[in-house]
């Protein structure tokens, strides 16, 4: 929803306030000599003080613009970019490609991301995510290798994940793209009875999707629902297990690196450049 | 000077380009060419230097059409974790339901960038070794690898379509998938022949890559699987190729000399530079009435043709049988025996008694 000037005014107001309510427990702090036993004032003001860079922004171009307009990074529908793509990401639950989120964030709701904006949002989060990680429940992230544990900068998942789900294993790709598949089976269904137009558009992606499983969709039949999520079932549980222990394992090595490069993954080792494992802890 | 320098300073002005496994196909299509390979090995496309170092302006473009065409395709069977594909491997029983070990290399690095190049070739590689090492997590489907062709003594990135093995196999064949209608046995052979010839650069490779293990280069078999189309449809069809004989022209057409760099720069004066279209028309071009279909410098060597009037310009058959005279000028001068025109050679006179003979038989049913 996009604010309006006065609700966008308010929540600043309020961001201000409490950012002088910490700063005076700073100050006070810094006189009786106890700074070192909070510890979480700092962290506390920068994520105040990136909310407030953000709803300055906001504000400045309301007032340009007037409240009716979309606001910086948003699209018709007034949401943010980045809360659309963090909102399909966890419609379908797995790592997906910006061509997909893109696609479904369209038949689904409507919004236009096109798919070349994803890189550039990508970078921004990273960036915004490096200067204060506690500024948003949620950031957009990479998916990672479960052998190197690098980024793999293609697939995109959500922060709020757990890390597992966040790897990308040998089996992932497939499960990745049966998760997808039931993912849309289910919300086809759901729309089918509230809004036709985009379960129509949603049921066109899920199919194109069933025609890459084996036995999923009969050719010159239509499409049965029932037979394609039993295709769907009878694959993943050839391969799910193995996927997922495959997938706990990187996450166990994963949890002994720092926050930041479990978000954003080891730097990426070029044979001959470095010797593997170098990494820093 | 180090050989990206040597390398750089023999393609002068133009920008380094990769040229992949099309522009290595297009040598073994016609590995006597001593200019095509110099260009090749220096990283020029033969439209590049049309264009730019020749300054030609009829140089034909791939149609846009047939371009549009191919890359949709490849998204469609590439696609979310090459979904199609995989599930025409399983229907077609090459690889079991649970042989779902798919990896796409462009996912770890994507762009053109050096440094996201030399990602994607160290993933390649990496994934390369599992298999080498029978690991079980060894993927059965690489997409896009990334493997490195030396040519010349020079390094050549080249990304085939894609690999595969089964778990149980020793190592990977090259997959190709071409946007081109399957027609069963009417699917133009010329079509076929070029993508296989371009399966077994691949196969070259990755057999250079074994033999810099220090594996049996012959694990990487002279076979490849081919993706076409329904005609019509969007639906990718298979069919596994043998290439024994692509893959011999390849490795041919790699041994044969200019086998290194030093070979090349001694075809190029020490002041000059492939960018100098002086130099470039210097060097011993080798035309066929096939460059045609290959090649953008055609044009220009077909007019080089014509000036020295080459028997090369009356097709295959024509230029292997007037090869003994040497030009057309010289060989209807021996045809109707002129004056002051002997045979200089034994093969000459025998060229000069079948024309004589050809030429009478015409003159006879034409005139009565």
């Amino acid at each position: 929803m996009t604010r309006s000037k006065d609700q966008i005014s308010k929540r600043l107001a309020k961001v201000v306030a409490e950012q002088r309510m910490l700063l005076e427990s700073f100050d006070l702090a810094l006189a009786d000599g106890s700074l070192g036993d909070h510890r979480d004032l700092d962290a506390k003001l920068e994520r105040l003080g990136a909310e407030r860079r953000r709803l300055t922004a906001e504000l400045r171009f309301v007032e340009v613009h007037g409240d009716a307009g979309a606001g910086p990074r948003t699209r018709g529908g007034g949401r943010v970019v980045r809360e659309q793509v963090l909102d399909t990401l966890d419609e379908i639950g797995v790592p997906a490609p910006p061509a997909l989120i893109s696609e479904l964030a369209f038949a689904t709701t409507g919004a236009d991301i096109g798919a070349s904006r994803f890189s550039s949002l990508r970078r921004d989060e990273e960036r915004a995510a490096r200067r204060d990680p506690a500024a948003r429940p949620a950031w957009i992230a990479p998916a990672l290798n479960v052998a190197t544990l690098t980024a793999m900068p293609r697939l995109l998942t959500s922060s709020a994940w757990p890390i597992e789900r966040r790897l990308i294993g040998a089996r992932s790709l497939r499960v990745g793209h049966l998760r997808t598949t039931l993912a849309l089976l289910d919300r086809a269904a759901h729309l089918a009875a509230t809004n036709p137009v985009r379960a129509a558009s949603v049921e066109a992606i899920m199919l194109r999707l069933a025609r890459g499983v084996p036995g999923a969709v009969e050719s010159s039949k239509p499409a049965d629902p029932a037979r394609i999520r039993a295709a769907l079932d009878s694959e993943l549980r050839l391969i799910e297990q193995e996927d997922l222990s495959e997938r706990l394992a990187a996450a166990a090595r994963l949890r002994g690196y720092r926050e930041q490069q479990q978000l954003w993954g080891l730097p990426a080792v070029i044979d001959g450049e470095a010797r593997p494992g170098a990494a820093a802890r | 000077m180090n050989q990206v320098a040597r390398v750089a300073k023999l393609r002068g002005t133009q920008p380094a380009q990769e040229l992949g496994t099309r522009g290595i196909e297009r040598v073994a299509r016609n590995p006597d060419c001593l200019r095509l390979k110099a260009l090749t090995i220096a990283g020029v496309s033969p439209a590049k230097a049309a264009q730019d170092i020749l300054h030609r302006d009829d140089v034909e473009a791939q149609s846009p059409f047939a371009l549009v065409l191919d890359q949709k395709f490849d998204r469609h069977v590439l696609q979310n974790g090459a979904a199609n594909l995989f599930s025409l491997y399983v229907e077609k029983g090459h690889l079991e339901p649970a042989e779902s070990k798919i990896v796409s290399i462009a996912d770890f690095a994507p762009g053109p960038s050096f440094a996201q190049c030399r990602r994607r070739e160290s993933e390649t590689r990496r994934l390369l070794a599992l298999k080498l090492a029978r690991d079980p997590a060894a993927p059965n489907l690489i997409i896009q690898p990334r493997l490195v062709l030396d040519f010349g003594g020079v390094p050549h990135p080249i990304e085939p379509d894609y690999l595969v093995a089964r778990d149980d196999e020793p190592f990977y064949r090259v997959g190709v998938l071409k946007s081109y209608a399957d027609r069963g046995g009417k699917t133009d052979p010329a079509d076929l022949r070029a993508a296989c010839r371009q399966a077994a650069v691949g196969v070259a490779a990755l057999r250079q890559f074994l033999s810099a293990g220090g594996a049996d280069a012959m694990i990487a078999a002279a076979r490849c699987d081919l993706i076409l189309k329904v005609t019509g449809f969007f639906l990718p069809t298979l069919q596994r190729m043998a290439i024994l004989g692509e893959v011999d022209s390849i490795e041919r057409a790699l041994a044969d000399a200019p086998t290194s760099l030093e070979e090349i720069e001694a075809l190029v004066p020490t002041w000059g530079t492939l960018s100098d279209p002086a130099v470039l028309v210097a060097i011993p071009s080798r035309y066929h009435s096939n460059c045609r279909e290959h090649c953008a410098l055609w044009t220009h060597c077909r007019e080089q043709a014509l000036a020295v009037s080459s028997p090369a310009l009356l097709g295959e058959h024509a230029s292997e049988y007037l090869a003994p005279a040497g030009s057309i000028i010289r060989a209807i001068e021996l045809m109707k025996n002129a004056p002051g025109i002997s045979p200089r050679t034994e093969a000459e006179a025998i060229v000069q008694a079948e024309l004589a003979r050809a030429y009478r038989t015409l003159s006879e049913a034409s005139n009565g």
